[in-house]
């Protein structure tokens, strides 16, 4: 797994909070991470495809009146526990870069 | 909808086309359609752009439809979707090289020559496997291409030039070996016409009498990609060995000297038309010279190329239908 920029695990932590289109999923990203991680949205879909054959997530489409359908994509079970596998993957990584660099990871965030 | 959004859309369609299945391409530009819609009607609403200045700005943050469809053929074929000659670039560059290296004059006057042309050979085919490997697509289209414009190439150098292929030597020194050649069967030919005749102090030295012996001149010929030479089995040839009696010498005359004077007459030959050929000015005909060899070997190296290319795209595709048997079962 590349700890440079593990899009998937972002993806999946998006959408632990509930289900969400793929423009809601790339503007969340950028809102949480106060725009410090910019997802190009030519990127996105490749990624939901592969995490969509992968069983991790399942979307459904979505009529709208008067806007084109959207799908919307939810977390499944698997795509649960996968995120939290890579949760923990990657906070042991951080925690171990924060100790080199000799400071704390919430030190680092600030 | 918006125009620009739709003239997006098709563009991407377009490129998608030769590779995801209608039904498949049509999700897939549904979806993009929504989102490049939401885009515009945020951009418009928050950030109060234009119409056609909220659909630049939407279109450009999903990026050139041209990476997209790479990004996404890659996704859903495992094919990739860049122009052929780009996805065999390396080998291309190798395979140019493999080429025109052995008749470059950088390599011919290393001692590792034959060794270093055979792995420049391989070298272009490994980079062939990994490329076709990489994108699973049909890559002998390119590879050919560079096969063609180096066999032209070749062959108007050799006719355009020829003295270029006489290896490592300049012209006057080949013209001084020919005639030394010349001057040495000729005088070989008279001595041997005499003990012919049965007049053996014309052949004889102070270890015995010189008389030919007939032996097997074994035949190979190496191709490119193969690391061994294949043998094409022998043809009688003629050696002057030392007999120690006279009526051994005289059997051997008798028995082989036709075809030893035939041999001779046959290197006259030979190096008189290599004399011609490099004592011309002006570039050869065509039916000067014989080009079935070169013929030869671009037909080999393209059905090695096919094959190979062949065998791989089978073997993934077989790999990958597979993969997806199993994830239906599971």
């Amino acid at each position: 797994m590349s700890y440079r920029t593990d899009t998937r695990a972002l993806v999946l932590a998006v959408l632990a909070d509930g289900p969400m289109h793929g423009y809601g999923i790339s503007r969340e990203i950028k809102k949480r991470s106060e725009e410090t991680l910019k997802l190009g949205e030519g990127q996105l879909y490749p990624i939901l495809h592969s995490l969509e054959e992968h069983g991790w997530i399942a979307g459904e489409w979505e009529m709208q009146e008067g806007d084109p359908p959207r799908k919307v994509y939810s977390l499944s079970e698997s795509g649960r526990a996968e995120l939290a596998k890579r949760a923990k993957s990657w906070l042991s990584f951080a925690s171990a870069v924060a100790a080199v660099l000799g400071q704390k990871p919430e030190a680092a965030h600030e | 909808m918006s125009s620009l959004i739709e003239t997006y859309l098709q563009e991407l369609d377009q490129k998608l086309g030769k590779h995801v299945e209608p039904e498949r391409r049509d999700e897939i530009l549904r979806e993009l359609r929504s989102h490049l819609w939401m885009s515009r009607q945020a951009a418009i609403q928050e950030l109060h752009y234009s119409e056609e200045e909220a659909e630049k700005t939407a279109i450009g943050c999903v990026g050139s439809s041209a990476l997209l469809a790479e990004d996404l053929v890659r996704r859903e074929s495992g094919v990739e979707s860049k122009a052929a000659w780009r996805l065999a670039l390396l080998p291309m560059c190798i395979f140019a090289l493999a080429q025109v290296a052995p008749w470059a004059t950088v390599f011919q006057g290393l001692s590792d020559y034959y060794w270093i042309i055979s792995w420049i050979s391989y070298a272009s085919l490994l980079a062939f496997v990994w490329a076709v490997w990489r994108s699973r697509r049909w890559l002998v289209a390119p590879m050919a291409a560079v096969l063609a414009f180096c066999f032209i190439a070749t062959s108007l150098t050799f006719i355009l030039a020829p003295q270029s292929f006489f290896f490592g030597v300049n012209k006057d020194t080949a013209m001084a070996g020919y005639k030394r050649q010349i001057e040495e069967a000729t005088r070989d030919i008279k001595t041997g016409e005499r003990a012919q005749k049965g007049d053996l102090a014309a052949v004889q030295t102070t270890a015995g009498f010189d008389a030919p012996r007939k032996v097997k001149n074994e035949h190979s010929f190496s191709l490119p990609f193969l690391p061994f030479a294949i043998p094409s089995g022998s043809v009688p040839w003629y050696t002057r060995s030392t007999f120690g009696t006279a009526a051994d010498a005289e059997a051997k005359w008798k028995e082989n000297g036709a075809g030893y004077l035939a041999q001779l007459r046959d290197q006259i030959r030979n190096d008189k038309k290599g004399q011609e050929l490099l004592s011309r000015n002006g570039p050869l005909k065509f039916s000067d010279i014989n080009l079935s060899p070169m013929v030869a070997s671009f037909t080999y190296q393209l059905l090695v190329l096919g094959g190979v290319n062949a065998g791989m795209l089978a073997l993934t595709n077989r790999r990958r239908r597979k993969k997806a048997d199993l994830r239906l079962t599971i």
